[in-house]
């Protein structure tokens, strides 16, 4: 997936360690974050619904809306 | 929902800035509203507007960057809107590239304007950083101006081949809407082999009528004006007002006008036309 010539372009297309993917269910948008960043995203208040695909209620670092996104630990 | 049509082509001098420019006036005058985006930091689309790059109260750098909203830094010229480049976006490509969610940038900066417009045509440059990432993120589909000559096939297949990354990892809807073939020879049989070699390798649509070469693409420009507006009787801007129409009626944009409103009504007779 990630020997695309092109793959530096795009940030969830290489694995950093201490990062995670996070995909929104608006947007579709799927952008690496670090942990910091991730804890960030999450600020003031956040939800969490373990039963959905996109189980957080937090900030899209893609459309910048606060909506569902899923992490993706170890993409 | 506004259509978002990105003109890309990693081949330089195709002709991307004259079909965005050309296409949009040509929508505009079928009434539609137009925003043209300009991703390129040559600023060629802000400049064929008319507009000095250099002395814009605000570009698209400015929205990049996050120092001005879109709304501020949108230009209006005749019934054109555009949002212009500068000199500075070159920077906006290194600066890009260490933010989070960098191919989301533009697709971020235009969400909040896009509904003032029924489509958006984004000018994307000649390379393939970060900018024209965000232009093929922020598009739902890709029209591809095609220059017919020997090799031309390769940029189109580097293009298919990023589009393919586009999809995989930011915009899963990207649609290629076709290619639109320009300064066209028709009297070479060299052109139309190029044409038809690259609809068949790669199973691209290609518009109709091609673009015919033609001086008047040259002049207008420098004029501030598109060909529409230059030289509305030319060839090719009868092309160019021909493949909007196509484009605007197969995107809902518009709907199309009646062929022959002088052909009798069979409305009554039973859905039993007699010849
Ligand atoms: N149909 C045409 N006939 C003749 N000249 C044309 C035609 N279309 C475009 N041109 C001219 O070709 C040159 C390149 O066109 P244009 O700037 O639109 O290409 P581009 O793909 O945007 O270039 P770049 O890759 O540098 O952004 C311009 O000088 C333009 O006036
Ligand atoms: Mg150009």
């Amino acid at each position: 997936m990630n020997d695309s010539p092109r793959a530096p372009l795009f940030s969830a297309a290489q694995r950093r360690a201490g990062t995670l993917v996070v995909e929104c269910e608006r947007c579709n948008g799927r952008v690496r974050v670090n942990y910091l960043e991730f804890a960030r995203l999450h600020a003031p208040l956040w939800a969490w619904a373990p039963w959905r695909l996109h189980s957080r209620w937090m900030n899209c670092p893609a459309c910048g809306h606060r909506t569902w996104l899923a992490a993706h630990w170890f993409d | 929902m506004p259509r978002v049509i990105a003109v890309a082509n990693q081949k330089g001098g195709v002709g991307k800035t004259t079909t965005v420019h050309s296409l949009g006036a040509a929508l505009a005058r079928y009434g539609v509203r137009v925003l043209l985006v300009d991703l390129d930091p040559q600023a060629c689309l802000t400049y064929s507007l008319g507009l000095d790059p250099e002395s814009m109260r605000a570009s698209l750098h400015d929205v990049l960057a996050k120092r001005v909203h879109a709304d501020l830094a949108i230009t209006r010229v005749g019934d054109l809107s555009i949002l212009p480049a500068s000199i500075d976006l070159a920077a906006a490509e290194v600066q890009l590239m260490s933010r989070t969610g960098r191919e989301y940038a533009l697709a971020r900066a235009i969400e909040p304007v896009i509904s003032d417009y029924d489509i958006v045509l984004i000018d994307c440059p000649p390379s393939l950083g970060i900018l024209t990432i965000n232009g093929l993120t922020a598009a739902d589909s890709v029209l591809i101006p095609l220059q017919c000559e020997t090799l031309s096939h390769r940029g189109v297949g580097q293009l298919l081949e990023t589009i393919a990354d586009v999809r995989a990892f930011t915009q899963p809807d990207l649609e290629v809407l076709g290619l639109v073939a320009t300064m066209f020879d028709a009297r070479t049989r060299h052109g139309r082999e190029v044409l038809a070699d690259v609809q068949i390798r790669y199973g691209l649509r290609v518009f109709e009528p091609s673009v015919p070469r033609s001086v008047r693409f040259a002049e207008a420009p420098a004029a501030g004006r598109s060909i529409i507006d230059h030289a509305p009787s030319s060839v090719g801007a009868a092309a160019y007002n021909e493949i909007a129409h196509t484009i605007a009626v197969e995107t809902g944009i518009i709907t199309p006008a009646p062929e022959h409103s002088d052909a009798p009504d069979y409305s009554d007779a039973g859905g039993v036309v007699q010849i």
